[in-house]
């Protein structure tokens, strides 16, 4: 679909992101020192940090993602949902306070806060950038999508803002000002995913949303691109002049139960009952290829009961479910596998225990956090359903889906939603260049190359590569920007939970484990991890473009091989290596 | 500048004893197990009962939500009564 600049929606969205960016740098201003600037002088209260730990967690994937998918395929965008909250249990049961007692500035710290090793700052300084450039990756795709609607702008000018904006809030202020613009963002999020499900209660169920003779539509739309010549729609080129086509918005009900056209306004309960027994128009698309080169994209209506949607297995990732022949049924155990482990393994989560002053504000927060978080999750099942009965959303781009839902109610509230996401990100990627920039100049320079760096110097070092990881994370952006952002997202879990878990946890329960353990561990797994990725039947469809059957590794999520070879790695190479005193 | 990345710069609770730190420790495993155990059950039938996930349950919402919606709220309440019982085992 193309998009229209419209005044009202840039001045919200100028108005939010500036007010944000602007408290940021007054806040920011008072962090000058290395602990200030990593670490925010662990002067944060912990309800301020809880709400930052949602604000930090809740990325563009969870948002925007999550709302695309459940609006493309019911049920299975819950999953991350549920997935992604799940991991937060380990998080605050195993892992918080020792991270606290354990660590200064980094993930490494905490890991190497034993042994002193170079090796094991090597490896967790290694994995810490390589889980943040992968989880950068899909925030940077999640901005492009927001901004294409909202101004009118190609993909890419959206990821170099965001990468723009981002690099200048972490460059002058660092981890204070990170905290407030996540613990705003965070805030703004929870509150108004809640006024939009109240709208989406409200407004309840409607037959053919958005349609002029109350039926949905129900005719295939066609995309061809034709290189030196763009876009074109069923056969005429894109646009909203004369003689030009666009794709219709989809997203809509073809039945409701017992015949009626509108539910009006429904409870929570009443309005998951009446969805399972609607039909709904699904819209899936087919890619071909010409031969004189032209790509055609056919997005096809299917009418779908509410109750299928509702179960697992449409998403293409998840249909190995319905298949009990096939792989798939191990991708999916081993996505949500990664999805449990992962969110205590992600560095620039962990690093947000180092914030608070002690232990009981580290489990404080966390547990404010998980509330938090919770309740979001609760509301993208709403929202996702809502965009899907919307009639407003766009078929070929399901990161769009949420803001494409706020619009369906109101130009404010789009600005509103549009805003706040693209906040989202903001806040999501500084806490990730934060994470890496103190991997880069801490871990590595100061760490493993023992360059004597005083505090302000390592201050000025972590700004320089900030500026470094922010450039990076621009160019992957662009590259990958076809991609539903949750499912990005999922890759960086499982290079987390194989890198990063196995060391921590044995570490804390395991007294023979040795710091050559922990190096080969972290080592094995973040290598194997990206690995299979690069191997799997996903990336060669969507990155090297041939057929997914050519793939090396029977399925694309490795977290159900990689993690407990991560485990195993540690206690032989442990066993292995035992001081001979003890 | 070597060694400056060692633990113990914090200010430390100093009511708080290795003890207690070991029973809070503990407590955690036990509502973490709990925790596991719903998740495997939870992620297991989807896996390999799908179909079963789509028959209705409580309240007539199909087992496959409410589960989930139950997990989300399992969540909270298990951290809730966690931070809880860490508070009240202080003196």
């Amino acid at each position: 679909m193309t998009y229209q600049f419209e005044w009202l929606p840039f001045a919200v969205f100028l108005l939010i992101v500036l007010a944000t960016v602007g408290l940021s740098f007054y806040l920011g201003s008072r962090a000058k020192s290395a602990s200030g600037y990593f670490a925010a002088g662990g002067g944060i209260h912990w309800f301020v940090n809880g709400v930052a730990f949602a604000g930090d967690y809740l990325s563009a994937a969870s948002f925007l993602g999550i709302c695309g998918m459940i609006a493309f395929y019911g049920y299975d965008g819950f999953l991350y949902s549920i997935g992604y909250l799940a991991g937060w249990v380990v998080a605050l049961f195993v892992v918080a306070e020792p991270m606290k007692r354990m660590g200064k500035y980094t993930f490494a710290d905490a890991l190497d806060s034993r042994f002193q090793s170079r090796g094991i700052q090597l490896a967790a300084g290694l994995s810490t950038l390589a889980v943040s450039l992968f989880y950068l990756i899909p925030q940077m795709v999640g901005a492009g999508a927001l901004v294409k609607p909202l101004l009118g702008l190609p993909q890419w000018v959206g990821v170099a803002m965001v990468g723009a904006v981002v690099i200048l809030i972490v460059t002058t202020a660092g981890m204070v000002s990170t905290t407030y613009v996540q613990f705003l963002k965070g805030a703004l999020l929870v509150i108004f995913s809640f006024v939009l499900t109240v709208l989406i209660l409200q407004r309840g169920l409607v037959v053919a949303a958005g349609s002029s003779d109350g039926k949905p539509l129900q005719i295939p739309q066609q995309v061809t691109e034709i290189p030196g010549k763009g876009k074109w729609i069923n056969g005429l080129p894109q646009g909203r002049g004369p003689d030009q086509a666009d794709l219709l918005p989809v997203g809509q009900i073809a039945s409701l139960p017992s015949g009626v056209q509108q539910t009006g306004p429904l409870g929570p309960i009443e309005y998951l009952k009446r969805i399972q027994e609607s039909q709904i128009v699904l819209w899936a698309p087919t890619v071909g290829k010409d031969p004189q080169g032209n790509k055609t994209t056919t997005y096809a209506p299917r009418t779908v009961s509410g109750s299928e949607l509702m179960r697992p297995g449409n998403l293409p990732a998840f249909a190995g479910i319905r298949d009990t022949s096939s792989w798939g049924r191990w991708n999916f155990l081993s996505l949500m596998l990664a999805l449990f482990c992962g969110t205590a393994s992600l560095p620039h989560i962990l690093i947000r225990y180092y914030t608070v002053r002690d232990q009981a504000a580290a489990r404080k927060s966390t547990i404010v956090g998980i509330a938090t978080i919770g309740a979001f999750y609760v509301m993208t099942l709403y929202m996702g359903l809502g965009a899907m009965t919307s009639g407003a959303i766009d078929p070929s781009d399901s990161n769009m889906a949420a803001p494409l839902l706020a619009r369906s109610f109101s130009q404010w509230l789009f600005a509103v939603i549009s805003a706040i996401a693209f906040t989202t990100v903001l806040g999501t990627v500084s806490g990730l260049i934060i994470a890496s920039s103190g991997a880069i100049v801490h871990d590595l320079i100061v760490g493993v190359g023992k360059v004597p760096l005083s505090e302000t110097q390592q201050v000025r070092f972590a700004k320089f590569a900030s500026v470094a990881v922010g450039l990076v994370a621009i160019a992957l952006g662009i590259l990958f920007s076809g991609m539903n952002v949750s499912y990005l997202v999922g890759w960086a879990f499982s290079v987390a939970a194989s890198a990063n878990l196995p060391a921590l946890i044995l570490l804390l329960f395991w007294k023979r484990t040795t710091a050559q353990g922990i190096t080969a561990a972290v080592l094995v797994g973040m290598v194997s991890s990206l690995a299979w990725i690069l191997l799997s039947g996903d990336t060669f469809k969507a990155i090297y473009g041939l057929p997914a059957e050519k793939a090396w590794v029977p399925f694309s999520q490795p977290g159900l091989v990689t993690i407990p070879l991560g485990f195993l790695t540690l206690i032989v190479v442990s066993l292995a290596t035992q001081p001979k005193h003890r | 500048m070597a060694g400056h990345h060692h633990a113990n710069v914090h200010t430390e609770d100093p009511s708080d004893s290795p003890q207690q730190q070991a029973s809070r420790s503990r407590l955690g495993l036990i509502f973490f197990a709990l925790y596991l155990t719903a998740y495997a059950a939870f992620v297991l039938c989807n896996t390999f009962q799908p179909q079963a996930m789509e028959k209705p349950g409580p309240s007539g919402i199909q087992w496959s939500v409410a589960a989930g919606m139950g997990l989300i709220l399992l969540a909270v309440l298990l951290s809730v009564v966690y931070g809880y019982l860490c508070r009240s085992g202080r003196k």
